[in-house]
C-alpha cells in the first residue's frame, strides 16, 4: 500500500491537515503514529481506510479487507453485544457465531446481552476491536485501541497484534499509552514509528524493537504496601516475559516507554539517558508536575493532553502551593537529596484523605516543531519548595523506601499526592498519556 | 448486502424511529381514508382516493427514508461501510423497504375501497404500480436530507420540506419535467377510471425517470465522498 504526496483537508477552504504523506506499508508492518492532539492522526486513519478521500496525491494498492477501529466505538446503537456482532459477521459473511472466538478471548462474554449503550467505555473498545479483527483484515486501523481496555486485555493485545503481523496484516495504531513500547514485549516484529506534526508525517528513526529507549520512558507508579513495581527496564537488564506484562497490568501499572524522535531537543536513541543527572531528572518531571497540580476536578485541564502537548513551565505555581489540590513531590530513586527534602512534612492539616503515589516521569517525544516535553528542563529552586510543601501530613515515601534497582536509568521518580476524590481521575489521565501508575495506601 | 439491508431495518425498528411515521399513516386511513364513499360518484371518488394516498405517500416515505438513514451514527456507517461498500445501495434499499411497508398501511384501506365499489380492476392495478414509484420517490427525497448529504439536523428538515415543496409547485409552471407529478395524477384520478387508466403510463414514466436522475446523483454523490482512490 502506498501513499504518494497525499494531501487532505476537511472542506475546500479548511485548513490543511495532511500534506505531503508520502508512506509505503508492507505486509506484516506494524506501525505506531504518534502526535500531538489534533495532528490529524484519526484522520490519516481514516485516508488509510479509504473513508476520506485525499484531496491531492493518491493511495494505491490498498488491501480489500480492512479492519478499522474507531477511537471511540459508537455505542448508541440499539442492539446488544450479540445482536451486534452477529450483524457485523453477517456483514462480512461470516457465521453468527464467529465472533465468539473473540468475545471470549477480550473476556467479553459476560456482556453479550448487554445493550450497547449500556457498556463502559472499555467494554464498547472492545466491541469495536472485535468487529475490527472480525473479516480477518490484511490492513487493520486501530485508533487509540488501547484506551479504556482493563489490564488482562492490554497486556493480550501485544502478541495478538504479532500474530496479526505474522500472517501479514499490516497494522497501523495511534498509541498515546504507546503500549507496545513495554519491556515485556518481546515478541513483536519491529514497530515502525511515525509521527505525525504540522501536517506532515515523520518517520524518525526505525525502532530497532520494541525495547524501550531510556531517553523516554515514561511512567508513574505509586507504591502500595507490599505491591511489587515492576519498573521499565534498562536497556542493559534482563527482559521480562510477557507475562510480566500480564503481571504488571494486573497489578494497574502500565509502562509504556516510548521511542526517540529525532525533533526531540533530547538526545539521540543513542546518546546517554536524558536522566543523567539528578537535575535532569529533577527537569523532565517538572512537566508533569505542572500538569498533575492543575487536576482535571479542580481545573478542568486535560492532563494528557497537557502532558502530551504542553512545554509546561519548568516548575507551575501551583504545584508549590500548599492549598494545591493535587500536590507532587519529586522523589526520583537515586536522588537521595530531594527525597531527604521530602521527608519534612509541612504540618498543613489534611484535608481528606489522601493516596500516595511514586511517580517516574519522562515525558514522550513530540512533534518535530513542538518543544519536547521530555526534553530536559533546568530545575528551579521550587522543585524543594513543592516538596516540602505538599505533605498535607502524607507520609513521604521517597527514594530509600525504593530501592534503586527499581528505577532503571532514564527514569524519573515523582510522588504525587492528590484528593482522594480525584485520585480516579488523575490516574486515568495519566493513564492515558502513557504513565505507568500504581496507586498506594492512602495514609 | 442482504445482511446490511437487514442490519439497518433492525436498527430503525429498534431504535423505534418508525413510530411517527407509522402513526401518522395510521391516523390517515382511519381519518381521510377510512370514510367508504357513497352516492352516485362512489366509482370516482373511491378512484380519487386512490391518487390521494399515492400522494400522501411521497412525504411519509421521505420522512421513513431520513429517520432511517440517520439512525446509525457516522462512525457506525464508516465501519458498514468497510465491510459492504454498496452501503449506499443498501441503504437506499432498506430505505425503499420500510417506505413500502408504510406505503401499503396507507394504500389499503384505498384499495380495498376500490375493489369492493366497483372501480375496474384494471384501473386499480395501474393505480397499484403508483405504490412503489410514490414510495421511491419518497425515498429519494428522503436520502438527499439524510445525514450523509445534510450533516446539520436542521439544515436537513429544512431542506426535507423544501424539496417537498418544490416538487409538488413546480408542478405548476413551465418546469413541471422537474417535479413529481402529484398533480397529475390526482387530478385524473379525480376525474374517474378511464381519465386515470389513461394518464398513468405517462405519470408512471415520469415518475420513473425522476426517480432514476434522483438515485444516480444521490449514488454518485456518495461514491464522491466516500469511495477510494
Amino acid at each position: 500500500m502506498r501513499l504518494d504526496t497525499v494531501a487532505f483537508r476537511y472542506g475546500r477552504r479548511g485548513p490543511w491537515v495532511l500534506r505531503d504523506v508520502t508512506l509505503a506499508l508492507g505486509p506484516g508492518d506494524i506501525i505506531e503514529l504518534t502526535g500531538p492532539n489534533g495532528a490529524g492522526k484519526s484522520t490519516l486513519l481514516r485516508l488509510l481506510a479509504g473513508l476520506h478521500r485525499p484531496r491531492r496525491g493518491k493511495i494505491t494498492e490498498r488491501p480489500a479487507s480492512i479492519g478499522y477501529a474507531p477511537e471511540r466505538f459508537p455505542a448508541d446503537q440499539p442492539f446488544t453485544v450479540t445482536t451486534y456482532l452477529a450483524h457485523m459477521c453477517a456483514l462480512h459473511n461470516l457465521p453468527r457465531d464467529a465472533s465468539q472466538h473473540w468475545t471470549h478471548l477480550l473476556n467479553l462474554d459476560h456482556l453479550l446481552n448487554t445493550p450497547l449503550p449500556e457498556l463502559s467505555k472499555g467494554s464498547a473498545q472492545k466491541v469495536g476491536l472485535i468487529q475490527a479483527l472480525l473479516p480477518s483484515p490484511k490492513l487493520l486501523l486501530l485508533d487509540e485501541p488501547f484506551s479504556g481496555l482493563d489490564a488482562a486485555t492490554l497486556a493480550q493485545l501485544p502478541e495478538l497484534l504479532a500474530t496479526l503481523a505474522a500472517n501479514g496484516t499490516t497494522i497501523v495504531l495511534s498509541d498515546h499509552q504507546r503500549l507496545l513500547h513495554h519491556p515485556a514485549i518481546t515478541n513483536l516484529p519491529p514497530i515502525r514509528h511515525l509521527h505525525l506534526a504540522n501536517n506532515t508525517l515523520t518517520e524518525p528513526t526505525p525502532a530497532p524493537t520494541s525495547t524501550p529507549n531510556p531517553t523516554s520512558p515514561i511512567a508513574i507508579r505509586t507504591p502500595g504496601p507490599g505491591s511489587p513495581t515492576s519498573p521499565p527496564e534498562a536497556p542493559s537488564a534482563p527482559k521480562p516475559t510477557p507475562e510480566s506484562l500480564a503481571e504488571d497490568a494486573a497489578s494497574r501499572a502500565v509502562t509504556t516507554p516510548g521511542t526517540p524522535t529525532p525533533s526531540t531537543p533530547a538526545p539521540g536513541p543513542d546518546a546517554p539517558p536524558a536522566t543523567a543527572s539528578p537535575n535532569a531528572r529533577a527537569a523532565t518531571a517538572s512537566p508533569d508536575t505542572s500538569t498533575a497540580s492543575a487536576s482535571p476536578a479542580a481545573s478542568g485541564v486535560d492532563v494528557s493532553a497537557a502532558l502530551d502537548q504542553t512545554p509546561a513551565p519548568p516548575f507551575p505555581e501551583a504545584s508549590t502551593t500548599p492549598r494545591s489540590p493535587v500536590q507532587v513531590i519529586n522523589a526520583p530513586a537515586d536522588a537521595p537529596e530531594q527525597g531527604a527534602s521530602s521527608k519534612d512534612p509541612q504540618p498543613t492539616p489534611p484535608r481528606t484523605s489522601q493516596s500516595t503515589s511514586r511517580t517516574s516521569t519522562q515525558e514522550p517525544p513530540d512533534g518535530p516543531h513542538t518543544p519536547s516535553p521530555g526534553a530536559p528542563l533546568q530545575p528551579t529552586p521550587d522543585t524543594a519548595e513543592a516538596s516540602t510543601g505538599a505533605t498535607n501530613g502524607y507520609s513521604r515515601r521517597t527514594a530509600s523506601s525504593q530501592s534503586s534497582s527499581d528505577v532503571p536509568d532514564g527514569w524519573t521518580v515523582l510522588e504525587v499526592v492528590v484528593r482522594a476524590d480525584e485520585a480516579d481521575a488523575v490516574e486515568r489521565e495519566l493513564r492515558a498519556a502513557g504513565r505507568t501508575v500504581r496507586r498506594g495506601a492512602s495514609e | 448486502m442482504i445482511a446490511l439491508i437487514r442490519f439497518q431495518l433492525a436498527g430503525y425498528l429498534r431504535s423505534m424511529r418508525f413510530l411517527p411515521p407509522l402513526i401518522v399513516a395510521v391516523l390517515l386511513v382511519l381519518l381521510v381514508f377510512g370514510q367508504w364513499p357513497s352516492g352516485p360518484d362512489r366509482i370516482k371518488l373511491a378512484t380519487g382516493t386512490l391518487g390521494d394516498a399515492a400522494a400522501f405517500m411521497v412525504p411519509l416515505s421521505a420522512w421513513t427514508s431520513r429517520s432511517l438513514l440517520d439512525t446509525q451514527p457516522t462512525v457506525q456507517r464508516w465501519i458498514t461501510l468497510l465491510a459492504v461498500r454498496q452501503s449506499a445501495i443498501a441503504g437506499l434499499l432498506a430505505a425503499f423497504t420500510a417506505s413500502t411497508v408504510l406505503g401499503l398501511i396507507l394504500f389499503a384501506a384505498p384499495l380495498l375501497q376500490a375493489l369492493t365499489i366497483g372501480v375496474p380492476a384494471a384501473t386499480t392495478a395501474a393505480a397499484a404500480l403508483l405504490v412503489p414509484l410514490a414510495c421511491a420517490a419518497g425515498t429519494l427525497i428522503g436520502a438527499w436530507t439524510s445525514r450523509a448529504i445534510i450533516p446539520g439536523a436542521g439544515a436537513s428538515l429544512l431542506t426535507l420540506l423544501a424539496i417537498l415543496t418544490a416538487s409538488l409547485l413546480l408542478g405548476l409552471g413551465r418546469l413541471s419535467f422537474l417535479a413529481i407529478p402529484y398533480l397529475d395524477w390526482i387530478k385524473a384520478a379525480h376525474n374517474g377510471p378511464s381519465n386515470l387508466q389513461s394518464s398513468l403510463p405517462a405519470v408512471l414514466l415520469h415518475l420513473f425517470l425522476w426517480c432514476a436522475a434522483a438515485a444516480t446523483g444521490y449514488l454518485l454523490t456518495l461514491h464522491r465522498q466516500t469511495t477510494p482512490t
